[in-house]
């Protein structure tokens, strides 16, 4: 009964490894507790030991034998790194850094297989990309990855052709690749090289340029190392911007995942009310893409800010500021209609799109802080 | 258990016998269950085992009884400081020898002070070093055929596989 109980844990334990932190195992144990004590009184020297057999699993024990040194063999109680359970051997893999990784995965093939694995690399992901690598990029990146591999597909087909010979060309490596390839270390490698063009947003482009300040922008981005900054491409109407040394600072995930040539239909029209910070499409004319402006909504001429008393709210028409202008400036202010606002203007002063509400602060606290040092004219 | 009990006995797995102070058992959950289950009084003659071997459990003991103030009542900012002073000293062991004993001694005792102490002492022999000097350390044979290690070359220049 207790040896059962005992190899029922450590399949709990193999089970959980993969996923969970040591004290998880806690859980597990504490619910099995009962049993442990209703045992012991029939032997008091029990153990728990899980320690000795079943957490050296079997798996594990096969797979690295044969890159354990042959010295080693004679050792009986020494335990080496790949002796160690999953979940150990996991919880020191995930304190190296992405280059240590890198470094461990060419000691033996064993290691290899675990520096390699998604689930380490999805948190150096997040802790490194998380904050401008978005659906959009992941995306883009599957569709890189898939164009990428029938390229290989292609080559290895012609290959195949033209050597007459109708045996499969060596699918195993091509194979590896592959899977190399769309792994998330692939992803991490590829965008931290540089290799790897991305789409994001990008505050203030054209590096504070007057006629882009407060306003974020769809790009493709490319990483520096060097510089730990990024180089942009932009998309506007008939050639491509490009833009240098953009800090982290000023990328962002688009909030909204469609192409800044659609017009984003305003879901907040009704709940807009004076005080209110707003993101709003806005593009030059319909050929060029939107980029997104930030902007409050302000009172109605006649409100006079009447504090409790005003009612701009109950109006039709919706008043939206954008302070870093001049109050003289014509686009320091836009009108727009609650009831069938989709896209307002004119070729001379722009096109005026959907409209999304800010409710995070965070969100307004990042176009706060990109606030120009003086008005724009 | 008659709470008068200052310190319990037990046998590690090669059957020699430790006494651990009550505050420091405490620190893990397994022995703590013990105190609560086993009994420790003058007229129980029965010791409990530990799986975990004699060497090993010197060590795990040491930390626990060191631990074991600062983890029951709690402690001042410099006793912090001093006490990790203190952990960088006890984690200077031969790894292949004891330290993944004590890995998993804190995992198999769910200590997770020294479970943490233990992966992060780990984790920072391995930084700085070369591929062999890694093989060599931990004793582990190079396994990859000339083709794959020119593969992993290939898949990741910027890192150095020799």
């Amino acid at each position: 009964m207790f040896y059962f109980l005992i190899s029922f844990l450590s399949f709990l334990i193999l089970s959980k490894s993969f996923t969970s932190t040591p004290l998880s195992i806690g859980f597990w144990l504490n619910l099995s507790s009962s049993s442990i004590s209703r045992i012991k009184k029939s032997s008091i020297s029990f153990s728990f030991s899980f320690y000795k057999a079943p957490l050296s699993m079997p798996l594990t024990k096969n797979m690295i034998s044969e890159s354990k040194l042959d010295d080693h063999e004679g050792e009986g109680d020494k335990i080496s790194l790949l002796d160690l359970p999953e979940l150990p051997l996991e919880s020191i893999l995930e304190r190296l850094s992405p280059a240590e990784l890198c470094n461990m995965a060419g000691v033996c093939k064993s290691l290899r297989d675990r520096c390699q694995s998604d689930y380490l690399w999805e948190k150096l992901m997040k802790q490194k990309w998380g904050k401008v690598i978005g659906d959009s990029a992941y995306q883009q990146w599957r569709c890189h990855v898939a164009s990428r591999n029938s390229q290989i597909n292609q080559q290895n087909q012609r290959g195949l052709f033209g050597s007459f010979l109708w045996i499969k060309p060596k699918s195993q490596n091509g194979g590896q690749e592959r899977r190399s390839n769309d792994s998330v270390m692939a992803l991490y490698i590829s965008l931290t090289s540089g290799k790897f063009w991305f789409p994001a947003q990008v505050y203030n482009r054209e590096n504070g340029h007057a006629g882009f300040m407060l306003s974020c922008y769809d790009a493709q981005l490319c990483y520096d190392s060097k510089t730990d900054t990024f180089q942009a491409r932009y998309a506007p109407h008939g050639r491509w911007a490009v833009e240098e040394n953009i800090p982290w600072e000023r990328l962002r995930i688009p909030p909204m995942d469609i192409s800044p040539h659609v017009l984003y239909t305003s879901d907040c029209l009704d709940d807009l009310r004076p005080g209110d910070h707003i993101e709003i499409q806005w593009r030059r004319n319909k050929e060029f893409p939107h980029g997104w402006w930030y902007g409050v909504v302000g009172h109605l001429k006649s409100c006079a800010e009447r504090g409790n008393h005003c009612c701009c709210h109950l109006s039709d028409t919706v008043i939206l500021e954008f302070k870093q202008y001049n109050p003289g400036s014509r686009w320091r202010q836009t009108v727009i209609n609650r009831r069938h606002h989709r896209e307002e203007g004119n070729e001379v002063d722009g096109f005026y799109g959907g409209i999304r509400k800010l409710h995070s602060e965070d969100e307004i606290a990042r176009w706060n802080n990109l606030w120009p040092t003086k008005t724009v004219e | 258990m008659s709470s008068s009990v200052e310190a319990i006995t037990v046998l590690s797995s090669d059957g020699d016998e430790f006494k651990i102070t009550v505050s420091a058992a405490k620190l893990s959950k397994p022995l703590n269950w013990m105190l609560e289950d086993v009994c420790f009084s003058d007229d129980c003659d029965e010791v409990p085992t530990i799986e975990v071997n004699s060497k090993t459990l010197v060590k795990v003991i040491e930390y626990c009884e060191k631990h074991a103030p600062r983890a029951n009542s709690g402690a001042s900012d410099s006793d912090a400081e001093e006490l990790k002073k203190w952990d960088i000293e006890f984690m200077k062991m031969d790894v292949k020898d004891i330290l993944f004993h004590i890995l998993m001694a804190a995992n198999y005792l769910h200590m997770e002070g020294l479970y943490d102490l233990a992966c992060q002492t780990a984790a920072d022999l391995m930084k700085g070093m070369t591929v062999s000097q890694i093989r060599k350390i931990f004793h582990i044979k190079n396994d990859f055929s000339s083709e794959e290690q020119e593969q992993l070359r290939r898949q990741h220049p910027g890192c150095s596989f020799d």
